[in-house]
């Protein structure tokens, strides 16, 4: 690190919000020497930050009085979709998580206290995102209706035949539905369909869906994925996130309309990672663990692997 | 046996008493000992009526000189007869028709047979007398025939003729008299008629007596031939007859009067044998009832003993079901204290994890810092060296420095000793924030403090919001409307867990952001007050009575005990207070707590026991 600055003007913009100011100030020490660094205590001063100019990433806290981190984040990324979003708190809320995974859409969720060093790698890491997306017109992946026959697959991963009927159902033959029942099948499926849209199903089976995901974002960013699940623990979520940048988290009961708008909203961004690549980026994944990955069977990675070069894809 | 009355069970066993009776009255009806009495008499009759014909015809013999014999049965006949009357209708002979009539004909036979036995016996003795004095006669005829001859009065030889006559005629009369032939009365006749034509002419002595002898032969020959008929017409009475008659009828009505009995005896024995049987059948319903009734008996014995049993093992069930209870509320309000110090701890957990959060990163900046100074630093000393060194020369001495001053400058244009300074002001606020957030947490638990002690409840009421303070900062405002009020003698950690279960509550009942508002203030000499009120959604009219009922919880499963304002409330009890809520749906809820100032809390054993349990679980 050098005490050399280039000029403010060409420095990525960083946006901080936390409503202790001290975390501000070690924020703006820790990170202005690289980064035109911006604070708000409050959610709608931060708000106006990103309207004023373009914010490369934004650190929100998430408990503060008036607006939540995840209220911020959902309006964050209505306002400036470009923009890599991270959530620093200190409280493990799952339902704080789990907004943020589905209102957020968040890059990184990070725990206080933090380590100076990972938290500049994270933040460099989202900021370097965020440049390179600074110039694309991305679209808030708001709801598109589907009315053109979509070419990928949406595969759904469930033992049970319910959720296989409720996504065929709201499919209603915009795209084809596959089911596997289990891992081998979906890894089979994946090989031979060009699938766009994961639905999982986390059940009480001893397969590790949350490793598939996991290992299946790692090499396969363009996959969007959904997780129903009932049993859900606040570290595992945050995983999910860095590890799989998970796209929805949805806890039964899983409602039409909840699962509608999470497949309408799945679908519209699989095709924009589809049609600008550049996308991608936003969905890099923090690597999984070499214990972790020792977990999944061998069949697993090398059927992931054949995956991979069989559709001929960059890695990202 | 239920169905038939009691009326229908006395009525058949009147009526099998009744066919009982009449068939014991039918076999007794005939007495044999009477019938053999009987039987008895009427051989006696016919032997007395033997005898008394026997001694007829010997008295009409002469045999018997007196009628003794013949009066003596007369007697006897008669008391048989009397006997025999009076046994017979004892025996029942009379209502027999034919037995009544045989009995009549004995009665006209015997009566029949008396008669002629009188008048024999009166025409007998005249008979007597005549045979006993005719002899005389003729013996006076003789005397007066001598006579007449010796004094030659009359014919001699017609007196001889007369004499010869009347002995002769005598002679007959006694051999009639014996043979009762009829042609030898004739002839006597005859020769009475002679005498008495002779004796006409005779002198009047021999005459009269000659007549006299005549009058006696006459009568000996009427009465002779009158008492014969009389003895034939006493054996010619049927009285044997009669008798055998009677007792052909009594054996008769005997043989149909026991052949009777005997029908009536079997009858009587088949219904004897019906009544054995139907008391046996009543004897085996009666059995059967019994045991039924001692079985039933025996069973209600049991069940009594295992009533008492049943009622002892219920009892220890009850007992466990109780200690059961007991523990799983214990364990439910262990529960609840987890729970809710579960979130508190979260909560505090962030509260820490700010201040954590950028002490350690304000650190960690003066470490990496500490690289741009340490230059600095090494730099000044290598100047100070060159100074110390002879022979340096001034053009390396002035570059040196210049690059001293270029450091120094660019810290300082970076702001850097400030930049420093902040940091680790900032740092030790940090620490000092911890310190608080730590201090608070021993004030909320004041496990450093005795269970009852005086307490400054602002002192809790702050350290509890202090607590609260992460639930509450996104929530809405808090108020502090603190009156002047003394320290209360209380259980702190009790009276704490209570505010911060109702300042979480309020937290909870604000949709928005809103105030909750905390007041203290005496309320009378010996208590005061203290006010929770929030502008939350308030609870329904209908729901606010059951608030304080432990398990009543409008939170969805899982998220709450419902044991909060049970809890609560019963510590409030403990210490003697009351607590009052009011609320208004959309304008918020009012919590009123009245404490005593001076009363001690505990109050009894169990109190102790409970308000350690409080204590360990804080």
């Amino acid at each position: 690190m050098t005490a050399t600055s280039p000029e403010a003007e060409t420095k990525p913009r960083v946006l901080f919000l936390d409503d202790e100011e001290r975390i501000l100030k070690t924020m703006s020490a820790l990170f202005r020497s690289k980064y035109d660094v911006l604070t708000a205590t409050e959610g709608a001063a931060a708000l106006e930050h990103l309207q004023r100019a373009h914010v490369h990433a934004v650190v929100s806290d998430q408990r503060m009085p008036g607006m939540t981190g995840v209220d911020f984040l959902r309006k964050a990324r209505q306002l400036s979709p470009g923009t890599v979003r991270m959530l620093l708190t200190g409280y493990s809320d799952l339902q704080a998580i789990v907004g943020s995974i589905n209102d957020g859409e968040i890059f990184r969720y990070i725990s206080k206290p933090w380590q100076n060093d990972q938290l500049q790698a994270t933040v460099a890491e989202a900021v370097a995102i965020g440049v390179k997306l600074a110039n694309v017109k991305v679209a808030a992946s708001g709801p598109l209706r589907l009315n053109q026959r979509i070419d990928q697959a949406l595969l759904v991963l469930s033992s049970q035949k319910e959720l296989v009927d409720q996504v065929t159902a709201l499919a209603d033959g915009t795209c084809e539905v596959q089911r596997a029942r289990t891992l081998r099948e979906a890894v089979v499926i994946l090989q031979i369909k060009d699938v766009g849209v994961i639905v999982a199903e986390a059940n009480a089976e001893s397969e590790d869906v949350a490793l598939f995901l996991k290992l299946l974002k790692q090499k396969y960013p363009e996959t969007v994925t959904l997780l129903v699940t009932p049993t859900a623990d606040a570290e595992g979520a945050i995983e999910l996130i860095n590890q799989a940048q998970l796209f929805r988290f949805l806890a039964p009961p899983v409602t039409p309309t909840m699962l509608k708008e999470s497949l309408d909203a799945a679908i519209s961004h699989a095709l924009a990672l589809r049609a600008t690549p550049v996308l991608l980026e936003r969905h890099t994944v923090q690597a999984v663990s070499k214990e972790r990955e020792a977990q999944a069977g061998s069949w697993l990675l090398d059927g992931l692997r054949t995956l991979r070069s069989r559709l001929g894809l960059s890695a990202s | 046996m239920r169905k038939f009355g009691l009326i229908q069970i006395g009525a058949l066993i009147g009526v099998l008493a009744l066919v009982l009776a009449f068939l014991y009255a039918k076999t007794r009806s005939y007495d044999a000992a009477a019938y053999f009495e009987n039987e008895a008499l009427l051989r006696q009759l016919r032997q007395v009526d033997a005898q008394w014909e026997l001694d007829g015809l010997r008295s009409k013999m002469g045999v018997n000189t007196h009628y003794d014999p013949l009066t003596d049965p007369l007697l006897t006949l008669e008391r048989l007869q009397r006997e025999f009357d009076e046994k017979g209708a004892e025996a029942g002979a009379g209502t027999d028709g034919g037995a009544s009539k045989a009995r009549d004909a004995l009665h006209q036979t015997i009566a029949q047979k008396t008669d002629l036995v009188e008048q024999f016996k009166s025409h007998n003795s005249i008979l007597r007398n005549s045979l006993a004095f005719i002899s005389i006669a003729a013996d006076d005829v003789q005397r007066r025939v001598s006579d007449a001859l010796a004094s030659r009065h009359g014919d001699s030889a017609a007196l001889a003729t007369v004499a010869l006559e009347t002995n002769r005629v005598l002679l007959d009369l006694l051999k009639y008299n014996l043979s009762s032939a009829d042609d030898r009365a004739a002839a006597i006749r005859a020769d009475l008629e002679r005498i008495d034509e002779r004796g006409r002419g005779l002198p009047r002595e021999v005459a009269a007596s000659v007549e006299i002898f005549l009058a006696h032969a006459h009568t000996i020959l009427r009465e002779h031939k009158t008492v014969g008929d009389l003895l034939s017409a006493i054996s010619a009475v049927p009285a044997g007859a009669r008798i055998d008659d009677l007792s052909d009828r009594l054996n008769k009505w005997q043989q149909e009067a026991t052949a009777q009995a005997q029908e009536y005896r079997s009858y009587l024995l088949g219904f004897s044998a019906v009544l054995i049987v139907l008391i046996v059948y009543f004897a085996y319903r009666l059995i059967g009832s019994y045991a039924e009734i001692a079985r039933v008996n025996d069973e209600l014995k049991q069940t009594n003993e295992g009533l008492e049993e049943k009622v002892t093992a219920r009892t220890a069930e009850l007992s466990k079901a109780l200690d059961d209870l007991k523990e799983s509320e214990a364990q439910l309000i262990q529960n609840e204290k987890m729970s809710s110090l579960g979130q508190m701890v979260a909560g505090v957990a962030h509260e820490i994890n700010t201040p954590l959060g950028y002490v350690k990163g304000n650190l960690e900046i003066v470490d990496s810092r500490m690289e741009q100074i340490e230059q600095v630093e090494g730099l000044c000393s290598d100047v100070a060296h060159m100074l110390s060194t002879e022979g340096a020369k001034a053009a390396d001495f002035r570059e040196r420095i210049q690059t001293v001053f270029d450091a120094a400058n660019a810290i300082r244009k970076l702001g850097l000793a400030k930049e420093l300074k902040d940091l680790v002001k900032d740092g030790v606020y940090g620490l000092g924030q911890i310190d608080d957030i730590v201090a608070n947490l021993r004030s909320f638990s004041r496990l450093d403090r005795a269970a009852n002690s005086k307490f400054d409840l602002h002192e809790g009421i702050n350290s509890t919001l202090m607590i609260a303070h992460n639930l509450l900062k996104n929530k809405g405002e808090v108020r502090r409307e603190f009156g002047d009020i003394p320290r209360v003698l209380c259980s702190p950690s009790q009276i704490n867990q209570v505010i911060l279960n109702l300042v979480t509550n309020a937290a909870q009942a604000l949709d928005e952001r809103g105030v909750i508002t905390i007041t203290t203030a005496r309320h009378d000499e010996e208590r005061v007050r203290i006010e929770v009120a929030d502008t939350g959604h308030g609870i329904p009219a209908d729901v606010l009575p059951k608030i304080f009922d432990p398990f009543f919880t409008t939170k969805d499963v899982g998220k709450g005990t419902g044991l909060g304002l049970a809890i609560v409330r019963k510590i409030i009890d403990q210490h003697g207070g009351t607590i009052d809520v009011r609320s208004e749906v959309g304008k918020g809820t009012h919590f009123t707590i009245v404490l005593p100032i001076g009363r001690a809390a505990v109050e009894s054993r169990e109190d102790v026991e409970f308000l350690e349990q409080q204590l360990q679980a804080a």
